[in-house]
């Protein structure tokens, strides 16, 4: 058969950093043989703040209010990370009400980051309206950030020891209102999504990533439990009370864009109804109940007791970060959010290295799409979840 | 010829199923139609702040003991607190007081550490202006009063989620004067059945 | 035959009766009409432009375009007042000529076509003897203007997207075309006034969508893709090309993209209406109404009336569709291009070819039925 013999030069287009499916400030250096995807390179940096050189002249209490800005969507994570270290570093021990205050936070952060996400990866493949959606759910969880810590982003509330304040009143109500509603709106999302054909036809076996690959990069979060791993850190490491709920984690075997939409979109409900049982969990309740309760038992009541506080005891300006090094983790919406701090028993820490989950998870975005039509880089880098804030720093 | 019938009708099944979830789609986005639109129309209608709402900040001058606490706390050491020593009273005498609002990040770790609580947040956020120096505010205009959504007669106020009746998700819908979520002290006791205790 | 109302008749003779001839009232009377169509089309498109703000808003709990006007309707004023003031760029690198070239074929071509869209009877420009084949020639020049855009902006966005214009252009052409060829093949002619009043027998049960439903579905399917709208609009996908082939466009050649767009899915959606769903006709023949009330269809008021209801008609139909798209715009993802040519080489060409086939073996077996 005599073929004709097509020689095209290749296009190298430059994807970002602004662009706009790039999710901030990512660049990629894409190389294009017509429409497939020869190679592509990103490059990272428009977004680096120097977080991690900034922590190293700031006392832990001066430095909250910056980490939220690490990972923007999932600003409770950050913060817990950030009191999480000095906090097992000093022995700092967190009261029971604390803790399932954090639990909740953590939650509810959880969802707010997957919605965005939902929203944004649908949107990179092109379906406008869930991104509406989606934000009109956020907002919500926005409205309970704001009411409980002060600002609906940069909440600066975790303490070392515990949170800042209470929780309002009348919010375990409405929070409970929001978690009732929330499971028919993803019921609705999935309505809209998950069975489109055309969705599913550009989702279905793209990007997969095999059960090895995703150790061997150190993939984490939900990129690691699509790929058939079920390693939550809420499950191994036993950090706050998490061991006291009754939840699961939720995972696939699949290890394409699919299966990562489905994994986001289960923790989305799997974290509602955690948050569910933690308000009823909640060591002395409500705080309005709280309240009443502490007033009527008076002074030398149990009420007033450990258990029942929401920070053990507030820390000092000058809060000195003991000598020692260690690595703390949390479960980030999007994976693995570490911290390495070295201490050497002055107010400020040594050395304080953030692991972003979004950072290792987004090394695998040049393999996976290479070989891969234009249009499915926004699918997979979509559903790889990245943050700039969070991978630059 | 029977499998490519069959293939053809494969084929057809598939299509129709498309068509069918193409079609369920579009029945969540026609049924949105008919919803209330959940926008709130700044400069209209505004939220109300939340109570531990962190907006501008408010300075009591005469509260102040100039102990620099907040300057300590602060994560750019932001506020300018100008004092001298007064050798009569053997105390610091604070002659004037700033921050900058244009970089301020309204993180509220001053107002958490004041010893004195001479400083607090208030409910003011639209602090925009066109020349930045003016975000400047000295003393006399950080111990100004906050403007207030719910004094603003062209502003119809919206409560936020947090602070509507209980079940109520959307602040449209309820008035604003229905009362919001949470117990009040004398139910939770009626229901604790600890109101023979309470007379004692 | 009755033939309805016929404006260029009435105002020749008016012309006439100033003393003019018959030959300078013709000339006179000429550019009217394309002048009316060319402002219809016009206003037609921008409203569906506001059309789809509201209905996109709509759609996702918003209000939408409120306070211009009574909802918002003169948005759309609002936008070419913009568009017509704001600087022309024509980017350094860029070839001007192409640059500005590009939209002025696509415009052209777009509105070309409403020279044979019928709103009635006589309501027409030309009833010319090609009717629906000249909308398929003309409209096939507009990718070629669209390739001119792309490759004259001198950006690789525009360059992809003026390359995935033209290949899914041709790709869809084709089935269109097949469709549309089904239509004919039952009208027993080309012109769009046959094809309608082919339809026009037993109103609504005599429309096109019950004979012709295969060819419907692909007529519909391959009229969003030529309009390059989402599932289809690759060519401007924003997540992928930023804005394909208009990229570097502003000011008045941004307009004449974006309106001739919209005057596209217009045009789209009368060809539905026209092909498919009886055109002008109402889904009960009007003429038996005025046989039941002893009315001459010569009346001249009732001849008002049967032209305005049939524009009515006409349009509500073609809206119809409109809305249908724009609902579909804000539900559906995008395909990719493999999966866009795919569904149109690979499932819409040989499905049109056998509704082809089955159009021709239906008309010679049910003659009747099928326009014998
Ligand atoms: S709110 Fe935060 S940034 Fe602003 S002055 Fe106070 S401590 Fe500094
Ligand atoms: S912390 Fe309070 S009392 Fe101390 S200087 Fe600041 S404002 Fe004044």
């Amino acid at each position: 058969m005599v073929m004709i013999e097509t020689k095209a030069e290749r296009m190298v287009i430059n994807l970002g950093p602004h662009h706009p499916s790039m999710h901030g400030v990512l660049r990629l250096i894409v190389t294009l043989d017509g429409e497939n995807v020869v190679d592509c390179e990103p490059v990272l940096g428009y977004l680096h703040r120097g977080m991690e050189k900034i922590a190293e002249n700031r006392t832990i209490i001066q430095y909250l209010p910056y980490v939220t800005r690490w990972d923007y969507l999932a600003t409770m994570f950050t913060e817990a990370i950030t009191v999480n270290a000095p906090e097992r570093l000093a022995n700092v021990s967190v009261p029971r009400r604390a803790s399932y205050i954090r639990m909740i936070m953590l939650e509810l952060s959880r969802i707010a980051s997957h919605l965005l996400w939902l929203g944004t990866f649908v949107a990179d493949i092109g379906a406008q309206t869930p991104f509406f959606y989606v934000f009109r759910e956020r907002e919500i969880i926005y409205d309970l950030f704001e009411a409980a810590t002060g600002m609906r982003m940069m909440h600066n509330y975790f303490r070392i020891g515990g949170v800042a304040a209470d929780l309002p009143y009348g919010w375990v109500d409405k929070c409970e209102d929001f978690c009732n509603y929330l499971t028919p709106k993803i019921d609705e999302y999935e309505r809209l999504i998950s069975n489109n054909p055309i969705f599913r036809k550009r989702i279905e076996g793209l990007g997969t990533i095999g059960q090895d690959e995703a150790i061997n990069w150190g993939l984490s979060g939900p990129m690691l439990r699509a790929s058939g791993v079920k390693w939550d850190l809420r499950k191994i490491d036993h950090y706050e009370l998490y061991d006291e709920l009754d939840w699961e984690v939720q995972w696939d075997t699949s290890g394409d864009c699919l299966a990562r939409y489905f994994v986001r979109v289960r923790e989305m409900r799997e974290s509602a109804k955690m948050i569910l049982q933690a308000l009823k969990a909640l060591p002395g309740g409500s705080y309005e109940n709280l309240e009443a309760q502490r007033v009527l038992a008076g002074p030398k009541s149990e009420w007033n007791g450990p258990d029942y506080q929401f920070i053990s005891k507030k820390p000092s300006p000058t809060f000195k970060v003991p000598a020692g090094e260690h690595y703390v983790r949390v479960e980030a919406p999007k994976g693995e959010l570490g911290v390495y701090l070295i201490g050497e028993d002055s107010v400020f820490p040594w050395r304080f290295k953030i692991r972003p989950p979004g950072f290792v998870n987004l090394q695998i975005l040049p393999q996976l799409v290479r070989g891969m039509k234009l249009a499915d880089i926004m699918a997979i880098l979509g559903s790889v979840d990245i943050i700039m804030g969070e991978v630059d720093r | 010829m029977l499998k490519f019938l069959n293939k053809v009708g494969d084929y057809a099944k598939e299509a129709i199923q498309s068509a069918k979830f193409i079609g369920q789609g579009m029945g969540v986005t026609f049924d949105h139609m008919r919803r209330r639109p959940i926008t709130v129309q700044y400069p209209y209608e505004k939220l109300i702040p939340s109570e531990r709402f962190r907006g501008r900040i408010h300075f009591e001058y005469d509260k102040c003991i100039s102990c620099e606490v907040c300057v300590r706390v602060c994560p750019i050491n932001l506020p300018v607190v100008d004092w001298e020593f007064n050798a009569e009273i053997k105390k610091k005498e604070l002659k004037s007081y700033s921050i900058d609002f244009g970089v301020c990040i309204f993180c509220g770790n001053c107002v958490e550490y004041c010893p004195t609580n001479a400083l607090a947040m208030t409910e003011e956020y639209d602090l925009s202006t066109y020349d930045r120096h003016e975000l400047n505010f000295d003393s006399v205009a950080l111990g100004r009063m906050p403007t207030k959504v719910t004094e603003d007669p062209f502003v119809t106020p919206l409560r936020e989620f947090a602070y509507l009746p209980k079940g109520a998700i959307e602040p449209h819908a309820v008035s604003h004067t229905e009362r919001r979520a949470g117990k009040r002290p004398e139910e939770i006791l009626e229901e604790s059945g600890n109101i023979g205790n309470n007379a004692e | 035959m009755y033939t309805g109302i016929d404006l260029q008749q009435a105002l020749i003779d008016v012309l006439m009766g100033f003393g003019l001839t018959q030959g300078v009232a013709k000339v006179l009377w000429m550019p009217l009409p394309m002048l009316l169509v060319f402002l219809v089309a016009s206003v037609l498109a921008l409203v569906c432009t506001w059309l789809e703000r509201k209905v996109s808003a709509a759609a996702q709990q918003r209000i939408g375009p409120e306070y211009m006007g009574p909802f918002g309707v003169l948005v759309p004023l609002a936008d070419v007042g913009k568009l017509i003031i704001k600087q022309d760029i024509i980017p350094a690198k860029a070839d001007p000529i192409l640059f500005t070239l590009g939209p002025v074929i696509v415009f052209i071509s777009v509105f070309l076509c409403y020279l044979v869209i019928p709103f009635g009877q006589n309501l027409l420009i030309s009833d010319v003897g090609t009717g629906i084949f000249l909308v398929i020639a003309i409209s096939s020049i507009a990718p070629i203007g669209l390739l001119m855009s792309g490759y004259s902006s001198n950006n690789k966005y525009a360059l992809l997207g003026g390359l995935r214009a033209a290949a899914q252009s041709i790709s869809y052409e084709i089935p269109l075309a097949l469709a549309a060829l089904a239509i004919v093949l039952m009208s027993n002619g080309l012109s769009t006034v046959s094809i309608v009043n082919q339809q026009a027998d037993y109103g609504i049960l005599s429309w096109n969508v019950w004979r012709q439903p295969i060819g419907f579905v692909i007529f519909l399917i391959s009229a969003l893709a030529e309009c390059e709208r989402l599932p289809f609009d690759l060519p401007e996908a924003e997540e992928e090309l930023v804005a394909g082939y208009q990229t570097e466009y502003t000011g008045v050649k941004f307009m004449l993209f974006y309106g001739s767009s919209y005057a596209n899915l217009l045009l789209a959606g009368l060809l539905v209406a026209v092909l498919y769903l009886g055109g002008w006709e109402l889904p009960f023949p009007i003429d038996r109404i005025s046989d039941w009330f002893g009315i001459s269809k010569n009346t001249p008021w009732w001849q008002i009336i049967t032209a305005s209801l049939g524009i009515t008609m006409t349009l509500l139909k073609a809206y119809l569709f409109i809305f249908t798209a724009i609902l579909l715009r804000w539900t559906v993802p995008r395909v990719r291009i493999d999966q866009l040519l795919d569904l149109g080489w690979k499932f819409l060409l040989p499905i049109g070819l056998v509704n082809l086939l089955l159009t021709a073996a239906f008309k010679i077996a049910l003659p009747n039925y099928f326009g014998g």
